[in-house]
């Protein structure tokens, strides 16, 4: 298994938009991908948009993600990449959903 | 009222009688807002289809969706179409779907009831997150779910509905009442509204008998409970036994062999008994009861309320030739007798519950509000505010086309326009300036138009009232539509149950206010016709006709009772109790006068209908 923690730092956290790009990350691997909310300790997984949506992680959460499977590691790097490209929404203005 | 039984065990409520008649069926609970979601018990092998049902939407939505996010990336780029991919994620969600589906297999219901269910708890879970924008992210699934309902109601909502279906809830909204199978329908039990609310009259137009002020309804009667509704006492059963079903079956063929007298007599001219021809009109508020003028004997239609077009096109607005089409068929179905078409009346709150507001002013981002649909803030009183004519002077382009339709249609027959909630002299002047460009465009544009479309005016504020001489003189008729002109004259809000007892249509106020109009048209030398729910009560039409109306116009089914009481009648002594009626101080005396008067003018009258309670009225079929 493999883990690692990253913070949420988009300025709109994971909404409807941000959860979709996590979720079609999620789904391009064969391991089962899990985030759990380091404040709370409440888990989703990865490739489900309603438990990612309803982690409702804000700006500033810091996310505990675990990936176990052959891909593992490559999971692991691809999920951590787009929560801290900030789902590309550069300086995190635009996100008017 | 009796608190709720057992399961199982009968009781009876009592309200108010809003459309008369008898019904029974299986319960159907409507829930207070929103989309309207039936629960429907399934057979177990009815479960496998509802779940190929369910899959089957989920599908269709999914393709809906991506042909949605092709168009909007084309037109806003793909960030902003990353919202539908994330709607379209929701649909592959196994947690979500494999929810719905165990729900329809475990609980055996149907998929629209299982779709609610879970959305209702995942909106829950929702309502609880902190952080406001993202709890606001809510309204993402809810936009999901009413997709998914969408498809799986074929967008009739209602279809759904079991056979002889007793509909209960606090209120049911006209638009949903209009989408309705009539037939299915045997009765409704709602919460809050009046004799001559909206939903009332329609229900009395399809037939549907229907009691209101039975509040709480939906907490004390269980879904699928048998219930019988009688709308002309006002009286609701709940497991009503054996022996009282076949006592009300009794009733009823009582009630159908006097009918079929009625209709025997229905092309009967309506003649008093010393001579006096009284002309009788049809008030028809959808193209369905286009055959029933004819059934009842209506010379015409007396009042055509187009709000029937403005609910099946929303959010839209409804085109020219949607109303040109409509309009059209009514002018050939109504021939010589011809029919008047009064302009749309409704307020910004329903049009906004309707959507049709926010189509409104995206396209008119001038409009007052700019654009913006979410700054919408309510009418705190629409009955005062923007609505009828006031509305369709306000967006000129709503009038324009309404005008235009039905200009074009006045080629095909007789038909005449009326405007409603008229106050000001000028609102008059400004519709027929707008109709005189309208022909004369129309004309250019090679239309055969006739010489010249009647503008009438609806006398029903006490504006009107005092200012009928005036009115008169620059409108080709006039319409007394007495319940709006009893609401203002009252100020009462007759769809407001705690104040609806002081809405009376035999208070001294009321009946001068008639007297006053009526005196004007004739001094104008103007016909003048009544349109109101008035025109349908026997008592009420009695007065009526004594106060000097000749026109009347109402539902269609009213028609052979009130024929038949005219039959009956001397114009002479009607008069008379008109007159005696004038200088009553209370409405009491006005409705004494009334029943003595029936009782020395030896009428008859079925026996079930009840004339002593003001809200009540004519006895009638279904």
């Amino acid at each position: 298994m493999q883990r690692r923690i990253v913070q949420v730092t988009n300025r709109l956290g994971l909404h409807a938009r941000a959860a979709a790009k996590l979720v079609q990350v999620a789904n391009r691997f064969q391991s089962r991908i899990t985030l759990a909310r380091s404040d709370n300790g409440q888990t989703a997984d990865a490739k489900s948009i309603l438990g990612v949506l309803l982690l409702a992680a804000s700006a500033g959460t810091y996310l505990d993600i675990m990936a176990s499977g052959d891909d593992e590691a490559e999971a692991i790097e691809a999920i951590c990449r787009v929560i801290e490209s900030r789902f590309g929404e550069e300086g995190g203005e635009g996100a008017t959903l | 009222m009796t608190a709720k039984g057992t399961k199982g065990a009968a009781f009876a409520l009592r309200g108010l009688g809003i459309s008369p008649g008898i019904g029974w069926g299986p319960a159907v609970l409507l829930p207070r807002r929103g989309h309207v979601i039936f629960r429907r018990q399934l057979a177990p092998w009815e479960i496998e289809s509802e779940i190929g049902r369910f899959r089957n939407a989920v599908r269709i939505v999914r393709e809906q969706l991506r042909v949605l996010r092709e168009r909007m990336e084309r037109a806003l780029g793909k960030e902003h179409a990353y919202i539908l991919e994330a709607h379209r994620l929701m649909l592959e969600d196994a947690g979500i779907l494999g929810e719905i589906e165990t729900l329809i297999r475990t609980s055996a219901v149907n998929a629209e009831w299982a779709v609610k269910l879970v959305t209702d708890r995942i909106l829950a879970i929702y309502a609880e997150i902190t952080d406001a924008y993202l709890r606001e992210r809510g309204s993402d699934i809810e936009d999901v779910a009413h997709r998914l309902l969408a498809v799986l109601s074929g967008d009739r909502p209602m279809r759904m509905l079991p056979e002889g279906a007793v509909l209960v809830g606090e209120t049911l909204p006209p638009s949903l009442l209009g989408e309705l199978d009539p037939q299915r329908i045997a009765g409704l039990v709602i919460g809050a509204g009046g004799w001559t609310s909206h939903v009332a009259i329609l229900a009395r137009g399809l037939g549907i008998p229907a009691v209101s002020g039975i509040h709480g309804a939906s907490s004390q009667i269980e879904d699928h409970a048998l219930i019988l509704v009688d709308g002309t006492q006002g009286l609701v059963f709940i497991h009503p036994s054996p022996e009282l079903i076949r006592e009300y079956e009794e009733r009823q063929k009582a009630r159908e062999r006097r009918w079929s007298l009625w209709h025997e007599r229905a092309p009967l001219p309506a003649i008093t008994r010393d001579g006096v021809s009284i002309t009788l009109r049809a008030n028809v508020e959808r193209l369905s009861e286009l055959d029933d003028v004819r059934r009842f004997g209506a010379c015409g239609i007396g009042l055509l309320r187009t709000e029937f077009l403005f609910l099946q096109s929303a959010p839209e607005l409804p085109s020219e030739e949607v109303q040109w089409e409509a309009y059209r068929q009514i002018a050939e179905a109504t021939g010589n007798e011809g029919a008047v078409i009064r302009t749309v009346d409704w307020d910004e709150n329903q049009m906004a519950a309707l959507g049709t507001l926010s189509t409104l002013r995206d396209r008119q981002p001038t409009g007052r509000g700019g654009g913006a649909a979410e700054s919408w803030i309510p009418e705190r009183n629409p009955a005062l505010g923007l609505r009828a004519i006031r509305f369709s002077l306000r967006t000129p382009e709503t009038l324009r086309t309404q005008l235009r339709a039905i200009a074009r249609a006045a080629a095909f027959g007789n038909l005449r326009i009326v405007l409603p909630m008229i106050t000001h002299l000028e609102q008059v002047q400004e519709v027929r300036w707008h109709l005189d460009v309208i022909c004369r465009e129309l004309r250019k544009e090679g239309y055969d138009l006739p010489h010249r479309i009647p503008v009438g005016i609806m006398i029903e504020t006490p504006a009107a009232v005092w200012l009928a001489e005036e009115l008169a003189s620059v409108a080709d008729f006039l319409s007394l539509g007495t319940n709006d002109l009893i609401q203002y004259i009252l100020a009462v809000d007759r769809d407001n149950d705690r104040v609806a007892h002081l809405y009376d249509p035999l208070h001294p106020a009321v009946l001068r206010a008639l007297h006053s109009a009526i005196r004007a048209a004739e001094r104008a030398g103007l016909a003048l016709e009544v349109c109101g729910e008035m025109a349908a009560h026997p008592l009420h039409a009695l007065l009526l006709l004594g106060l000097g109306a000749r026109v009347l116009s109402m539902r269609p089914r009213a028609i052979p009772l009130i024929k038949d009481l005219i039959r009956q009648c001397e114009l002479t002594r009607l008069r008379e109790i008109a007159h005696k009626a004038l200088s009553a101080s209370h409405s009491a005396q006005v409705r004494e006068l009334l029943l003595r008067s029936i009782e020395e003018m030896r009428l008859e009258l079925p026996e079930d209908i009840p004339l002593t309670e003001g809200a009540h009225s004519a006895h009638e079929a279904s």
